[in-house]
């Protein structure tokens, strides 16, 4: 999902502590797809409450969330409203390969191969309308605002951070850079998390992408990184076949823009390719509430997890102590007399 | 090179106070016309600034022009335990000798009691003032002002305070509770002599601090200034002529 350009970006390597005291606006669909696919049993198996609803989304953004604000970062999750209409075929296309992965789940599962069952599960995972109400009601439960998009949520998270209102935002994809956010965090949710086996293993750490570093790394503009994404493929769109990123900006670089592209080297692009550019280069602007990070409410809390999805008591009250004593902390930061000088 | 004396223990033994509430070492700054003292603690909350003028003491002496001063650095452990051997009967001297090396404290009661504290290694650098502008300035009854952060200290671990033209409000809350202190500027009767506000303020500060500070006020009077989201600047005077001043950095919201 999202747009393959990690092999131009350059991203800073940073701890969670580095950023401590940090605003940032989550893509709270990116995440919840992230929590969904990954937090299951080693056969593909999705954690379930007595009745057999997926709960993974709900433990993923306790946990992890607890986590983030005892490094003391204050989060926004944004929702994606509706899709732009050239999005629907992609969105069509996601929908069978889920269907697909569940049916090839189930084969592997019958067939005892557990990790294949695994990788297909993942690739199965669904986010239903109720599992977004609940993962909204969970995080203002957590005192964690909450803002709905008009359409794309990665175009109003960018708008925020170009706004000053939030520092960054995070996503496991490119896009907001597409959408002209200034600096981006990857790897928010999965930081901590081991990867690879062996000698090969490694912690993952975030990530801070800074879009103007970059694009004057690459010595290209945002059209062209747009037109580059566009070449390569993105959600709303089918790449052109062979191009890559490093080709793509090759191109890009010799010839300026896809006009020229198709002029000069003669390469037709069946892409309606001015319709894409706008909706990165030209998102809908949208007003924005004043944010509020409100305490916790423990007792709000508990009902959803432990009386509604059968989470453990004791585990999670313990999280909660947590939260709670970090709250009493925040009230206000404690400033240097070095800022007053 | 320095020689000074001074007959009341009690104005020493605030000194001191005050510099232990939030120092390590004391970095004292001695000229031909005064001692002073500037320094931020060790997490840049707050800053300590005194100075003694040369009249808080009975005689004084020291050959430094006021552009160079001498850096007198002590431990302030060390300072404070042999600060606690004073007497009020006793009458005190201070000096350096010629070779620099060493602070002599001697304490002259029953007995001439002399303790030579070794110098440290001063700091490379002396601290610089911060700038400060300030929309609130209130003179006020020090016992008073003592009493508000002890009142908010009981449910609270930071003081929010609040001032426009007429009222002075002292105030903090926690999960256990909250607490106000409301004080009326004017008339006879009111611990509170003087309040001005440019406009309405309001800033929080961390209680502890406070807290510490206000055990080393002797002086009836105290001056608070700040503006909003600023730092508080608390003033007290030290024997009639010496001045303590302390600044303190904000708790600030976040957004």
């Amino acid at each position: 999902m999202g747009t393959r350009l990690g092999d131009i970006m350059v991203a800073t390597t940073v701890t969670l502590k580095d950023l401590a005291g940090k605003t940032i606006a989550v893509d709270a669909f990116n995440t919840l797809y992230q929590f969904l696919s990954t937090i299951r049993q080693p056969d593909g198996t999705p954690l379930m409450d007595r009745e057999g609803r997926v709960t993974s989304h709900l433990s993923g953004l306790f946990y992890r969330n607890v986590n983030l604000i005892e490094h003391d970062l204050r989060l926004v999750y944004v929702f994606d409203g509706e899709a732009p209409v050239l999005k629907a075929e992609e969105v069509e296309k996601r929908r069978e390969r889920r269907e697909a992965a569940r049916l090839e789940w189930e084969r592997a599962k019958e067939e005892g191969r557990i990790e294949d069952a695994f990788k297909a599960a993942r690739a199965s995972s669904r986010l239903t309308a109720e599992m977004i109400e609940e993962s909204k009601a969970l995080l203002q439960a957590l005192g964690i605002p909450v803002v709905q998009a008009p359409s794309e949520g990665e175009a109003l998270a960018a708008q925020m951070a170009r706004e000053g209102i939030v520092w960054a935002s995070a996503s496991q994809d490119n896009d907001a850079l597409l959408y002209n956010c200034p600096r981006m965090v990857r790897n928010l949710s999965i930081s901590g998390r081991r990867r690879g086996r062996g000698a090969k293993q490694k912690t993952v750490q975030p990530e801070i992408i800074d879009l103007d570093n970059n694009l004057r790394t690459l010595g290209i503009t945002r059209e062209q990184l747009v037109d580059i994404a566009i070449l390569v493929g993105t959600d709303y769109n089918p790449g052109v076949k062979g191009v890559g990123p490093k080709t793509a900006l090759k191109l890009v670089t010799k010839y300026g823009c896809l006009e020229r592209i198709e002029e000069e080297k003669g390469l037709r692009l069946d892409i309606p390719y001015q319709k894409i550019r706008d909706i990165f280069l030209k998102p809908l602007e949208t007003e924005l509430e004043p944010i509020e990070w409100k305490r916790p409410d423990p007792e709000r809390v508990m009902e959803i997890l432990c009386d509604r999805h059968d989470f453990n008591m004791d585990r999670v009250e313990r999280a909660l102590e947590r939260l709670t004593a970090r709250a009493r902390e925040t009230d206000g930061r404690q400033s240097s007399l070095t800022e007053f000088f | 090179m320095f020689h000074a004396a001074l007959d009341s223990t009690k104005t020493w033994k605030q000194i001191v106070d005050a510099l232990a509430t939030m120092l390590t070492e004391a970095h004292f700054m001695v000229t031909k016309s005064k001692m002073a003292l500037r320094q931020m603690d060790s997490s840049k909350v707050a800053m300590l600034d005194i100075e003694l003028p040369a009249q808080v003491f009975q005689e004084y002496t020291c050959d430094a022009p006021d552009k160079s001063p001498h850096d007198v650095c002590i431990g302030i452990d060390e300072l404070v335990r042999v600060s606690k051997r004073m007497t009020s009967e006793d009458h005190l001297e201070f000096s350096i000798d010629e070779s620099g090396s060493t602070f002599e404290i001697r304490m002259i009661g029953n007995a001439d009691r002399r303790f030579k504290l070794q110098l440290l290694t001063p700091p490379p650098s002396r601290a610089k003032r911060p700038a400060l502008k300030f929309d609130v300035r209130v003179e006020m009854f020090a016992d008073t002002f003592k009493q508000a952060v002890k009142d908010v200290g009981v449910l609270s671990g930071h003081v929010r305070i609040t001032a426009n033209g007429d009222t002075l409000k002292f105030s903090g809350a926690s999960d256990f509770g909250e607490t106000e202190v409301v004080l009326s500027r004017g008339g006879d009767e009111s611990p509170v002599y003087v309040l001005e506000a440019k406009t309405e303020s309001s800033a929080m500060y961390a209680l502890n601090y406070l807290v510490e500070i206000s055990k080393a006020i002797a002086s009836d009077t105290v001056t608070l200034q700040f503006s909003t989201n600023n730092p508080l600047l608390l003033e007290s005077l030290i024997a009639e002529v010496g001045r303590l001043s302390f600044i303190l950095a904000p708790r600030i919201e976040r957004r």
